[in-house]
């Protein structure tokens, strides 16, 4: 049986296709089989930055219409092993996305597959309601800013109260926060939340700090996720919290400013 | 016989038209002068009248009887007709119902439940109309507890409200920005209330309001309130307990040490 996980937000462009990628990624990398879900219907992109998009036949929607098989619509990813992607129609209107239909393409994932990782769109709509209703388990994007924040403590709400463990109350959805494009510069000059403001406010684990980082819209424009390039600190970022996703202990990096030497820190350098 | 309705209520004044209130309304007014108006959101006490049957006579020799007693204290009150109890096919005629109404010197103001046909005639009689209390209410899966309040172990997150709605509500968790917890007696949040909390809502004046850490948007005790910017800042981040003295809403630190549990406890690894 697989472990669905969805990967949400409320607020867009946070960074949960981006994550969703490299972490559905890094998953295979070490082995597991894993398939990610575009629930991002008429807005999709987890093709794009998966590289796929030029083999798209079939999307997710044909699946639950029953216009094709899951066989023809699913696209191997031709890096890793184990790894496939189901994607989105871009033509279709996200009414097209029946609960039933849903339920039906994850149960038979489920079968196949170790996990599946639903990229939810922004919002808390339709779409982000089906992305999240049959999870296991939650990954919840967020910014170290405010509107952010509030946006990812409404669909922790949501996470509670909408989804299908909630309403028949079995166990809870387990939810991660995943705190993402973390600047520690303009943390440190108090632009942005701290990571323990947000952890204070949403009150639930962290499962990694993603730093902000040019390397990732190098490789989204490849169509490359950042998780390949073990030498830049996104790919890191999302690597460590694949493992701590697994199980593992691994210790969050790049939550504290890094070139200033012991003697600037201890003597404050004129910052806060 | 059986009563053919019921009237119940826990005070009569409502607080914000009350003479009392008006102090705290003009000074609100005096900040905001540029503004013709505002609309704030409130809780108030209000007597509701719920009707159990269509037959009008019945109902008009009820509230006569019912009113002849001089000690019946909601006369000229506004009042919210609800037909919750009514099966919907069989509602009495609502402007002949108000009529009544008015003829026994009750101001009827919205109605809640019935059928679309009285809310359609509801509003072309200039009544509002109030959600019904399982529409308006999403429902909080905590455990009720005996002595009629509630115990809510979890933090309460924007967009998301719990209820007491007989005695006190304990939170043990934060009560986030966006939402908003109610209680017919006090609050006590053991954590950092950033929300709205709203105390004595049947207007209970002894309601307190107790946190461990204030950052609240709106405060409220038996419809007494104050909004974010009208507190001393000096207590935010503080533990505070929040009363009602002489009708006016203060503020003040508790005495208590502050633990510090510290957010590492919330990091996995
Ligand atoms: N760690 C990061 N550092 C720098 N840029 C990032 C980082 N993560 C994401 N971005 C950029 O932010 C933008 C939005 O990312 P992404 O598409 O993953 O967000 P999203 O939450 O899926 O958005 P939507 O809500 O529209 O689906 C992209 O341009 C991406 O390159
Ligand atoms: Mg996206």
């Amino acid at each position: 049986m697989a472990k669905i996980i969805v990967i949400t937000s409320g607020k867009g462009g946070v960074g949960k296709t981006t994550s969703c990628a490299s972490i559905g990624t890094g998953l295979a990398m070490l082995g597991h089989k894993t398939v990610l879900i575009d629930f991002d219907v008429g807005l999709r992109n987890l093709d794009l930055i998966m590289g796929c998009e030029r083999r798209v036949v079939y999307d997710f929607i044909n699946v639950i219409h029953g216009e094709a098989s899951l066989k023809q619509a699913l696209i191997r990813d031709k890096r890793v092993e184990n790894l496939f992607i189901l994607p989105a129609s871009q033509t279709r209107d996200k009414d097209a996305l029946t609960q039933e239909g849903v339920e039906r393409v994850l149960k038979e994932l489920s079968t196949d597959f170790d996990f599946i990782l639903c990229d939810s769109p922004a919002g808390i709509e339709h779409g982000a309601h089906m992305a999240m209703f049959y999870a296991d388990e939650a990954i919840v994007v967020t910014n170290p800013e405010v509107s952010s924040v509030r946006d990812s403590d409404r669909i922790l709400g949501l996470l509670n109260s909408k989804t299908q463990r909630a309403i028949e109350g079995q166990e809870p959805i387990k939810e991660h926060l995943l705190l993402a494009r973390y600047d520690v510069e303009r943390v440190e000059e108090g632009e942005m939340l701290t990571l323990e403001d947000v952890c204070e406010i949403l009150a639930i684990p962290v499962i990694g700090v993603v730093p902000e980082s040019e390397a990732v819209l190098k490789a989204s424009n490849q169509g490359v996720p950042v998780v390949h390039d073990q030498t830049t600190d996104a790919g890191q970022a999302y690597l460590d919290t694949v493992k701590r996703l697994l199980g593992e202990q691994v210790d969050l990096k790049f939550i504290h400013p890094e070139k200033r030497s012991f003697l600037s820190r201890v003597f404050g350098g004129g910052r806060r | 016989m059986e009563a053919a309705l019921h009237t119940k209520s826990a005070k009569q004044t409502p607080c914000i038209l009350g003479s009392d209130a008006m102090s705290t309304t003009q000074a609100a007014m005096m900040k905001v002068s540029q503004q013709a108006l505002r609309f704030k959101g409130t809780m108030l006490p209000v007597t509701v009248m719920e009707l159990f049957t269509a037959d009008l006579v019945a109902l008009e020799q009820h509230l006569a009887s019912k009113l002849q007693d001089p000690s019946a204290f909601f006369t000229r009150s506004p009042l919210v007709l609800n037909a919750e109890r009514l099966p919907p096919e069989l509602m009495p005629d609502l402007a002949a119902l108000v009529a009544c109404c008015q003829r026994h010197e009750l101001l009827p103001i919205a109605v809640r439940g019935g059928n679309h046909v009285w809310r359609e005639q509801a509003w072309s009689l200039g009544l509002g109309w109030i959600d019904t209390q399982d529409n308006a209410r999403p429902q909080n899966k905590a455990v009720p507890h005996a002595g009629a309040g509630l115990i809510v172990e979890r933090t309460i997150r924007s967009g998301q409200q719990v209820w007491s709605p007989k005695g006190d509500l304990v939170i043990l968790g934060s009560v986030n920005e966006g939402a908003e917890v109610l209680a017919a007696g006090s609050i006590h949040v053991y954590g950092t209330l950033r929300g709205r909390a709203l105390a004595g809502i049947h207007g209970d004046h002894k309601a307190r309001i107790f946190c461990m850490q204030m950052d609240a948007e709106l405060l409220a005790i038996a419809g007494n309130y104050k909004m974010a910017e009208d507190f001393a800042s000096p207590l935010r981040g503080k533990p505070v307990q929040t009363y009602l003295e002489a009708e006016r809403l203060l503020l003040a630190e508790l005495q208590l040490p502050t633990s510090n549990g510290g957010w590492r406890s919330w990091l996995q690894a």
